[in-house]
């Protein structure tokens, strides 16, 4: 008896210390599933919402899974954002938690075709982030009409600095004088696409995806038949491939961030997604000689 | 409401797996005590086989891994009631055919269409309200057979050949039993895992064998090893985010350890083992 009565006292002390009281309980209640999702649905949120971001920065949300904790969030949430194909566990997530009626939004559904392939980096291209954007803003105001007009209000300045994005990567495409880029994960094939350019990447859509040496032997031709002069890494995934490459064929390596997260140096110096993309677009101005 | 039973997922986690703490250690007790402790574990093998094979041709992984290890169980049963000097040999084929099997159906299949994560290692958000449902009314039948036939069950488990020639409906008895397992197997899947089934089935009866003193405390003091276990593991996995099935299990290992000094402790040190190991040196001079 003794040992049942000590089992349920550590029992008791487990649940009860970890149970945590909601204090922000009269916001809006959103789920994201990652960074850029997260970010957008901040952006439009503001004060009136408090937006839990699911996949930690610095995880990879191709590989990522819910633990029952993340499912009671999404459970508790009232909405849930989320990009599509990026989350294979989303579906099932939300089945799990079908009794809940959370509002789900998939910000990039219909986007993803790419060059006859499904590629789901469209937050990347600021022309379909400004789509995801809209879409999300509409998902604000059905969740919650009364906050409506502050939501459009929010939305209406972010989608101003996406607009800026756009211009500049209108303006690239008038005047790059180079075509291709090369980057480490095919992640900015959307981004090539809507403004005339051509990715080529060492690796598949997956960051995971290891480059063969044939690939690489591949690159190394294109290397020197487009005179590229720049090679992008991304800040996620292993930079090793791209540098080998560059090493190779003397060429200079930049940053290109597919977004997927932010760095832990992104997180010290403040970044958001304009400021990351700013800094992607100044990059890409350098490598396509842009004048 | 606790966070933990807040959601309907977790309800169902919660319910499912209390049923599977009852019915596995009484499934298990059985086994364990005719030295067939690691059945589940090759069930769980063919099981995986059925998941597999069910992906290929669009069923529900539960369905076809039910298919599966009933098929499987009855030949094993078949197999070790004729072969019984190399039952162990045969059932180890059966584990390897099992997972051969499931390695070549997966490797055909192109599209994907199963979780592999969540079939091998259980996944509390796959749990759906038909999946309860299945595993309730198993867990009601796997009560009833063991209450109905608690005696005839009894003398089988301890003494196979008098059980026949005391005229015993033996091969019947089995036969439900092996069924019974084999369902069990493919149903706790939703938990634990394939590969942690077997687990439930037998750390729970090896701890109740060092503290219990009888054969009926055995299997009432098993269950309460499971039950304990599920609910610490469920809870700890929840609040630590670790993978439920593997919390499960660790903590019935740990309850193992502890149970070992506990049960040293008292008196009637490892009682039913005894009686069993005196069996078996009878069940192999027969054999001989």
């Amino acid at each position: 008896m003794k040992k049942i009565f000590w089992l349920l006292v550590l029992l008791a002390l487990l649940v009860g210390g970890c149970t945590d009281n909601n204090t922000e309980q009269d916001k809006l209640q959103v789920t994201a599933s990652f960074y850029p999702m997260a970010e957008f649905a901040r952006a439009i949120g503001g004060e009136r919402a408090q937006v839990t971001m699911l996949v930690p920065d610095g995880a990879e949300p191709h590989d990522w899974e819910p633990s029952p904790r993340d499912l009671t969030k999404i459970g508790r949430s009232q909405l849930f954002v989320y990009n599509g194909l990026v989350e294979p566990w989303a579906e099932q997530a939300l089945q799990a938690v079908a009794e809940r009626k959370v509002l789900a939004v998939q910000a990039g559904r219909g986007l993803y075709e790419n060059g006859g392939k499904q590629d789901p980096h469209v937050w990347i291209s600021p022309k379909k982030a400004m789509i995801e954007v809209e879409r999300i803003t509409d998902a604000f105001c059905e969740a919650d009409a009364a906050n409506a007009a502050y939501y459009q209000e929010n939305s209406r300045k972010y989608l101003a600095q996406l607009q800026e994005l756009d211009r500049q990567m209108q303006e690239i495409a008038a005047a790059a004088q180079k075509r291709v880029f090369i980057t480490s994960h095919a992640a900015f094939g959307h981004l090539a696409a809507d403004y005339g350019l051509r990715q080529l990447a060492v690796s598949g859509l997956s960051p995971q995806a290891e480059p063969t040496p044939a690939d690489l032997q591949r690159l190394a031709g294109i290397v020197k038949r487009e005179q590229v002069d720049y090679i992008f890494f991304e800040t996620l995934s292993d930079p090793r491939i791209a540098k080998v490459l560059a090493k190779e064929t003397g060429v200079q390596t930049a940053v290109l961030d597919p977004l997927e997260g932010l760095s832990e140096e992104g997180r010290k110096e403040n970044l958001d997604y304009i400021k990351i993309m700013q800094r992607n677009i100044d990059n890409l101005k350098l490598a396509l000689a842009v004048q | 409401m606790l966070e933990i039973f807040e959601m309907e997922f977790m309800q169902r986690a919660w319910i499912a797996g209390m049923i599977m703490a009852v019915i596995c250690p009484l499934i298990g007790s059985f086994l364990v005590l005719r030295r067939q402790s690691l059945i589940g574990d090759g069930l769980g093998h063919i099981a995986f086989a059925g998941v597999a094979a069910g992906a290929l041709g669009g069923y529900s992984p539960v369905i076809s891994a039910a298919v599966a290890t009933v098929l499987g169980a009855l030949a094993i049963e078949r197999v070790r009631s004729r072969l019984a000097a190399s039952a162990e040999m045969i059932l180890a084929i059966f584990f390897y055919c099992g997972m051969g099997l499931a390695v070549v159906f997966t490797s055909i299949n192109k599209e994907g269409g199963f979780n592999l994560g969540s079939i091998l290692f259980g996944s509390l958000m796959t749990v759906s309200g038909s999946d309860l449902l299945i595993v309730a009314v198993l867990g009601l039948c796997t009560i009833l057979f063991v209450a109905l036939y608690y005696r005839p069950l009894q003398y089988l488990t301890f003494d196979e050949v008098s059980a026949r020639v005391a005229g015993l409906p033996v091969d019947k008895l089995n036969m439900l039993l092996a069924v019974l397992t084999a369902l069990t197997v493919a149903l706790s899947m939703r938990i634990v895992g394939l590969l942690l089934v077997s687990a439930m089935m037998v750390i729970p009866v090896a701890c109740a064998l060092q503290t219990a003193k009888s054969f009926a405390s055995t299997i009432l003091q098993s269950i309460f090893y499971g039950l304990v276990s599920v609910v610490l593991g469920l809870v700890i996995s929840y609040y630590a985010n670790l993978a439920p099935g593997g919390t499960i299990v660790l903590t019935e290992t740990a309850l193992f350890i502890g149970s070992i000094f506990f049960g040293r402790k008292k008196t009637g040190l490892q009682k039913p083992q005894q009686h069993h190991c005196h069996i078996c040196e009878e069940e192999k001079a027969n054999e001989g």
